[in-house]
């Protein structure tokens, strides 16, 4: 018989112990707390507490996770619990009667064999929980969808009171009242204005800032102090550091040799954004998918760095296809963290065990992130593409005045050169006529080649069939097979005491070889040639190399695109001066680089196309030059004057082309332009002169430009495998990109790529992104969500303490057009934020971790917060906006000890100057060992997203402030200042307390700090060294001349530093 | 307070706070202070928790971390039948074993089997295998008990390391020394639970792996439970020392007027977190005595410092890391890691592994000898090991005296000592190539499983709720506790 048979057989004798559960006791302050009379009447809710009770307790075992399923029986659906059970006769839940189901008999249940839970799970219901159950059961056993799924609803909330300021308030209020609690009147000011500055801006007010507030008693005071503090640098920076933390933002790759990566660019884009409070519909769909919006400028590509800054591998030997499966969770992750909060990557390896997430669907999930052309290993390359490269933004002002005066420019110079009637071509045709060579090769038909000399027409032979589109018409190239070492016969020799040679050529750029050439190799290549030479233009005019001849070589290399190039050989000047290269018709800047002075160079081999001589020859044949194509070689039996040479060049740029005839109208064009600004126009020569100057400036700045990562799809549609278990390289059924059938529909009219995932999230229709966003918002602001678990509103995640409030924040949001900085403002501006963070024996039982909100916030402040202030307070912080990210104090070794000897951020080299004295959220962020100093104040390593940081208060965190050089030095500069500008101990010390508490102490406080003076002093005085030892402490050096005086200063301001008061909200 | 009570108490007062509680700074007091200040409200609860009805045989461990990976088979798995095939190659076999293989020897056209150049000997009463490159291991082989059937999965450092040490291959999870400090609680009120000291190894020659702070962060338990890092250089402990020109006595005033303001502060606003941080300045006060006080090692005596050998002299050495794992073992810190690189043989082998060997042999010997006339190794439990085995062909050339060694996942060694486990013995046995494990094979999670239950916890029992899951040490999946190795 089955252990099942048996248990029906004693199920009827079993007892319900109803009765001993009917004044269950208090399960939990927030729902059926105690002093909350309504909570036991009626049937419990079931999202706020049965849920929980069946998340943690049943459906691990009987939920929506098949695979774990125990016994067929799913309790996570109404139609699953009252579902013929599959080995008994009974039903888990027959609504309205407990007495008959399953369920409860089971709970109640006192044989280990039978209870459920099971023993062996550690879980066990309390008589409260089991109660809850019975009643909920009582009453129908309604199941309701879980409440972040459901759209947020407006519900009506009174306060008569008077105490509330605006709609955040009668939530609270109501939420007291049934709990038996009073909120708190309004803190003082000096504590409302620091507790304001800090919440949104992260440092301490200025204490002109705080008498300004102190002397303001309008009734808009306050409100003036929030709208300045929102619009603030200081605020951009502290919203986007919080950003930063769940876009797991840092400097570099993170896994193994966590070399350097560029992405700091992201960083300012998130700062931008907060600083011009961008709605937050679009905040998310640049970072989602700004690389896919149409017309996307570089600012949505940085945005997408959002999807880069992920921890990455190029560990020899990691397989990039199991790194490019970790890298799609790791960005399902993240986006459902943060738009959706929600853990959807639980579902990589089998169903979600609570939410309605199935496995296949966080493939579909994955495949928006699968779609990308970046490597799944990184190369350990700060620019693992793909990348872009954007200017530094302190250089974009001057980028874009240079854009704008090279574009007027180029303006005025394209319009002397347009097609047809233009300035260039009157000033062309009135130049002299080109000279008529004594022999020209024009190579401007493809197929039979026909040259011209001495008035005679000579048959080249075949040359290739296609050419490309050239100055005179179809220009083969050079390297062509039928071309190569083609040779002209029947041309008189060369004689005489001077020659020009000229042809055109289209440059790659770069490129070796003979092009043209009339040399006699045997004979000591007596004769004359054009030759390329890396890239560069060279001609020779030679009588016995190299002891007598003539070299010139072009001082650049021609840029890619055609070149006119003309030597001109004349034996009547001195030896070195013979031989001299012109470009596009002017005389080019070049270097002889052999000037022994041919006098003679009379030969009667042949032209030769792409050659020097018949065979291959060992020092010259066509290499790179091949590459090129030419055409119009011609030779003047004289030297051309420069006039000359200009005519030619300009005849071909202006004759009329053949029928239809492959001309290359833009180089025409462009080189006809350069000839009349150079020859033709002083104004427009001035013109261009300015604008080389413009284009170097540029070209410098693109130069200092930065690379930072960013997102780039693939060209097909995105998919991915179900990989069985989560293992990459088990892959099951391929899908393509789909959002999670529990959720709200995917845009009908979106792409289904990331850009139609980006408006999916923000999509009206979703309940969560607004709840999402603004319970982070109020975690970020009040020190913890209404939502506690900021990351997860699932089944298992907390239940809101105010959901009617977080409710009501949402709609606002929405209602505003998604105004992230109206909703902050409401948040600060509220009864609530402002109330005394007073605390009494009644609150703290009723109300013990502040969930309720019967007071103000108080808590310790972030590690970068606690720095800032330090720097904030003694003047030190360098209130620089961006840029690279910055190197402050490190103990030594702390990056050796973790790194690769191969790593590139192995060995730390502080900054010297303001780089240590920069806001935190500019600090370096390697992954393998960021900053001690914050990591001990729980900043987290940034390997993954994180919404919600650990708040820890350990003794290692007292030796930071105490002895961190960072902190020491603060507070010395902070006595420096007390000292400077304050006469006496009160002033002096009001000075410390004003920068760092804003207010002043209390007599008995101040007698306290009194005594710490006169100790460290008389200690000073009777130790020099020990004095001069510690204002030594950090870079900048200490202006207070009696050190002594400065030490005990200092001690007195590291002392304030330290209060709790100092390290909290 | 007994050890399970502690447990027991831990977990309770975490789960009183999560149901909101004092905060999660109250917690953290009671965690640091080893002592509950709430124990009466906790109390209350204990008898509904699962308590784990095991009787814990180790009170503190110390985890000899070989990071790169140490050679089994030059060190203990001894295949003498290898010599004979000397360089024959596996690539069929490695076909049939269906084993991926890293990127490294992936593209290799053969896969030449390297036998160990080593000589081996048998010792101990266990008649464990044990390489000449530890002569020193090799003299306490009856106090060690060595799993010869270790297994992963992973084939690559970082995820190897993060799945040996944190019990995931990705990060973000709570480390093994965590753990411990989270269900154990603290036995010294004056030092972290769970301490961890980098020593300097010798083989600049070879990869050296890079390690960090994941491999001894709290991952989603309370931060204060992370291995907290004590240095053999500058300070021990970061931030230590009291900045220039301030003496112990400066400070005390400083300290004591501190008190004064934040008491005032309390008395004004009531907030419990403050009287948490008075507290936590006075532990750091005490820190600052203790710490250097622990780091001192000038009272040792000599005949305790020569079984270390020369070594212990030279700050971050490993004898150095290890004399003072002891020190702090012995004032009650629960976890002490000591993380050792440079084991990533891939060529070279055998000179780099025996100058390896040589950082580490003799200190090991030492600490489980010190331990042992103490009185302490009962109750303490050394392990030794690293993250995965090595390849039996070699990663490229193959001569008669040198050749390397690739990852292998399926089959490493490690050894422990005291605490709880049987001594003189050795766990499990491979096949011909040390390729795969024929008999007892011991994962990594039945490892982690074996250890909490040698200090008393239950793997399945120790457990918190993140992220939708009761997050363990020792994960999803099936794990076992060794029985075979316990005493």
């Amino acid at each position: 018989m089955s252990k099942h048979h048996s248990r029906q057989m004693r199920k009827k004798a079993l007892v319900l112990p109803f009765a001993a559960v009917a004044a269950a006791a208090c399960l939990s302050p927030l729902f059926t707390g105690c002093g909350d009379a309504s909570a036991k009447e009626g049937p419990p809710s079931f999202n706020f507490e049965v849920q929980p009770i069946l998340a943690t307790h049943c459906l691990g075992c009987h939920g929506p996770d098949l695979k774990a399923n125990k016994a067929g029986l799913r309790l996570d659906t109404f139609a699953g619990a009252t579902a013929k059970l599959e080995e008994s006769e009974g039903h888990a839940i027959v609504p309205g009667k407990p007495e008959s189901s399953e369920v409860i008999s089971r709970i109640f249940d006192e044989d280990a064999e039978d209870v459920m839970p099971p023993p062996e799970t550690g879980k066990k219901l309390t008589a409260a929980e089991k109660d809850i159950l019975r009643r909920w059961i009582a009453a129908g056993a309604n199941y309701e969808r879980h409440w972040s799924l459901n759209p947020p609803k407006a519900a009506e909330a009174k306060d008569t009171s008077g105490w509330s300021r605006n709609g955040v308030d009668p939530h609270i209020r109501q939420r007291l009242a049934k709990a038996g609690l009073k909120p708190n009147g309004e803190a003082d000011k000096p504590a409302l204005i620091r507790r304001v500055s800090l919440a949104l801006t992260g440092l301490p007010p200025a204490p002109e800032e705080v008498a300004a507030f102190l002397a303001d008693k309008s009734e808009q005071a306050y409100e003036r102090v929030v709208d300045r503090l929102l619009a603030s640098e200081a605020h951009a920076e502290h919203f986007a550091r919080h950003w930063l933390d769940g876009a797991r933002y840092a400097d570099t790759h993170g896994i193994h040799i966590d070399n350097y990566r560029s992405i700091w660019p992201y960083r300012d884009w998130v700062i931008a954004a907060f600083r011009e409070n961008k709605r937050w519909d679009a905040f998310t769909i640049e970072q989602v998918a700004g690389d896919l919006m149409p017309g996307a400028g570089d600012d949505q590509k940085v945005a997408t760095g959002f999807n880069r800054c992920l921890a990455t591998t190029g560990e020899g030997g990691a397989i990039a296809e199991e790194y490019l499966a970790i890298y799609a969770k790791d960005r399902v992750d993240t986006t459902a963290t943060l738009w959706l909060g929600l853990t959807i990557g639980c579902a990589s390896c089998h169903d979600h065990k609570f939410d309605p997430i199935g496995m296949r669907e966080f493939y579909q999930f994955a495949a928006f992130f699968r779609n990308t052309t970046m490597s799944g290993l990184d190369g350990n390359n700060a620019n693992h593409p793909p990348n872009l490269m954007i200017i530094q933004p302190g250089d974009r002002t001057r980028m874009a005045e240079l854009d704008k005066a090279a574009e007027g420019m180029q303006a005025r110079l394209a319009s002397a050169a347009k097609p047809g009637d233009s300035e260039a071509a009157a000033w062309a045709a009135k130049l002299p006529l080109a000279p008529t060579p004594e022999v020209s090769i024009p190579l401007n038909t493809p197929g039979e080649l026909v040259a011209q000399a001495g008035g005679k027409r000579l048959p080249l032979g075949k040359g290739p069939a296609v050419g490309g589109a050239g100055i005179l018409g179809p220009s083969p190239q050079i390297g062509d097979a039928q071309l190569q070492g083609m040779a002209l016969k029947g041309t008189p020799p060369l004689a005489g005491k001077g020659h020009s040679w000229s042809a055109w050529i289209l440059s790659t750029g770069k490129g070796d070889g003979p092009i043209f050439s009339r040399l006699d190799s045997p004979k000591a290549y007596r004769g004359i040639d054009l030759w390329l030479e890396g890239g560069k233009v060279a001609a020779h005019a030679i009588e016995t190399w190299e002891h007598k001849g003539n070299k010139v070589l072009s001082n650049d290399v021609l840029p890619a695109g055609w070149h006119h190039v003309t030597a001109v050989w004349d034996a009547t000047k001195p030896p070195a001066q013979r031989l001299s290269l012109y470009l596009n018709g002017s005389l080019a800047g070049f270097t002889v680089t052999n000037g022994s002075g041919a006098d003679t160079v009379a030969t009667d081999s042949p032209y030769r196309i792409g050659a020097r001589s018949a065979g291959q020859e060992p020092e010259g044949p066509v290499r790179g030059a091949g590459g090129v194509r030419a055409q119009g070689f011609r030779v003047h039996n004289r030297a051309l004057s420069a006039a000359e040479v200009l005519a030619e060049t300009v005849s071909d740029l202006t004759r009329a082309a053949g029928p239809g005839a492959g001309i290359d109208q833009a180089a025409r064009s462009r080189l006809l332009l350069e000839a009349y600004v150079e020859h033709g126009n002083p104004e427009l020569r001035a013109v261009r002169a300015e604008l080389a100057k413009v284009n170097a400036e540029r070209e410098a700045i693109r130069k200092r430009g930065v690379i930072t990562l960013v997102m780039d799809e693939r060209a097909e549609a995105p998919y991915a495998h179900v990989l069985n278990r989560g293992e990459y390289a088990s892959k099951g059924e391929k899908v393509g990109a789909g959002t999670p059938a529990a959720l709200h529909p995917f845009p009908k009219d979106a792409p289904r790529n990331r850009l139609g995932l980006a408006k999916w999230l923000v999509d009206p229709a979703n309940p969560l992104m607004a709840r999402v966003t603004m319970n982070r918002l109020w975690h970020n602001l009040f020190g913890a969500g209404i939502v506690e678990t900021v990351e997860d509103f699932g089944i298992t995640g907390a239940t809101p303490s105010h959901p009617e409030l977080l409710d009501w924040l949402a709609l606002e949001f929405q209602r505003t057009g998604w105004d992230h900085r109206a909703m902050a403002k409401t948040m600060v501006m509220s009864a609530t934020f402002r109330q005394s963070a007073k605390v009494d024996a009644r609150k703290l039982e009723l109300d013990p971790a502040n969930r309720l909100l019967s007071r103000g916030p108080r808590h310790r402040l972030d590690a970068e917060v606690i720095r800032d202030q330090a720097l904030a307070a003694s003047g030190l912080l360098v209130r620089k906006v961006g840029g690279p990210s910055v190197r402050p104090y490190q103990p030594e070794g702390i990056w050796e000890a973790v790194a690769m000897k191969e790593s590139n951020t192995r060995s730390y080299k502080q900054d010297a100057g303001e780089g240590v004295w920069r806001r935190s959220v500019y600090t370096f962020w390697k992954r393998t060992a960021h900053l001690p100093s914050l990591d001990i104040f729980n900043a987290p390593s940034r390997e993954v997203c994180t919404v919600r940081r650990e708040r820890t208060n350990t003794p290692l965190q007292a030796l930071v402030t105490l002895n961190d050089p960072q902190f020491v030095e603060a507070s010395r500069v902070l006595a420096e200042r007390a000292l400077a500008e304050g006469k006496d101990f009160d002033a002096r010390l009001d000075v410390i307390t004003t920068r760092l508490l804003a207010r002043k102490l209390a007599p008995r406080e101040r007698a306290v700090a009194r005594e710490m003076l006169d100790a460290a002093r008389r200690r000073f005085d009777a130790d020099a060294k020990s004095a001069a030892d510690l204002v030594a402490v950090g870079t900048k050096p200490a202006a207070h001349a009696d050190k002594a005086e400065l030490a005990a200063w200092t001690l007195v301001a590291s002392q304030v530093l330290n209060l709790d008061e100092a390290l909290s909200l | 307070m007994n050890d399970i009570l502690d447990f027991n108490g831990a977990i309770n007062r975490r789960q009183f706070f999560r149901k909101g509680g004092f905060g999660l700074g109250v917690a953290a007091l009671g965690t640091l202070l080893g002592e509950s200040a709430l124990a009466g409200e906790a109390a209350g609860k204990v008898a509904q928790t699962a308590a784990a009805k095991i009787a814990p045989r180790a009170k503190r461990i110390i985890y000899l971390s070989m990071i790169g990976a140490p050679s089994q088979l030059d060190l203990f798995d001894h295949k003498p039948e290898l010599a004979k095939r000397f360089n024959q190659d596996l690539a069929s076999f490695l076909k049939e074993s269906g084993q991926r293989l890293t990127g490294m020897t992936s593209g290799q056209s053969r896969f030449p089997v390297a036998p160990s150049i080593f000589k081996f000997a048998q010792h101990g009463k266990g008649g464990a295998w044990i390489s000449e490159l530890l002569p020193w291991t090799a003299k306490m082989a009856d106090d060690l008990c060595v799993i010869k059937s270790m297994h992963t999965e992973a084939i690559n450092h970082e995820p190897a390391n993060q799945l040996m040490y944190t019990g995931n291959m990705q990060a973000g999870k709570a480390s093994m020394g965590s753990w411990m400090s989270y269900g154990l609680g603290s036995l010294n009120k004056d030092l972290p639970t769970f301490a961890v000291l980098h020593a300097q190894h010798s083989s600049p020659q070879s990869n050296v792996q890079a390690i960090s702070a994941r491999l001894w962060g709290a991952g989603f338990l309370p931060g204060q439970h992370a291995g907290v890092t004590l240095r053999t250089k500058g300070d021990p402990v970061l931030y230590l020392k009291d900045a220039p020109g301030i003496d112990r006595n400066l400070r005390r005033q400083m300290l004591d007027g501190l008190g004064k303001l934040n008491r005032m502060s309390y008395e004004a606003v009531g907030d419990p977190e403050t009287q948490v941080r008075i507290q936590q300045y006075e532990m750091a006060f005490r820190m600052q005595a203790s710490v250097p006080e622990l780091a001192d090692l000038s009272g040792e005596p000599a005949k305790v410092t020569e079984m270390y050998g020369q070594e212990v002299n030279v700050k971050g050495s490993f004898a150095h890391c290890a004399l003072l794992a002891r020190r702090l073992a012995e004032r009650g810190v629960r976890f002490v890691q000591i993380f050792h690189r440079g084991w990533d043989q891939h060529g070279n082998l055998p000179k780099d592994l025996a100058d390896q060997c040589r950082d580490i042999d003799r200190a090991s010997w030492a600490l489980v000898q010190d331990l042992k006339q103490r009185g302490m190794l009962d109750d303490t439990l050394v392990i030794w090991g690293g993250e995965f085995g090595r390849t039996v062909y070699s990663q490229g050339t193959l001569t008669q005296t040198n050749y390397g060694r690739d990852h292998h996942p399926r089959a490493f060694t490690i050894w422990m000592a005291g605490g709880g486990v049987k001594p003189g013995f050795v766990l499990g046995e491979t096949d011909e190539f040390s390729y795969n494990i024929t008999q007892d094979p011991v994962h990594i999670r039945d490892l982690h499983a074996t250890v909490l239950n040698l200090v008393g916890l239950d793997h399945e029992k120790l457990h918190v709720r993140y992220q939708g899951l009761d997050q363990r040490l020792t994960g999803v999946e099936h794990a076992k506790v060794v029985k075979k190795v316990l005493a």
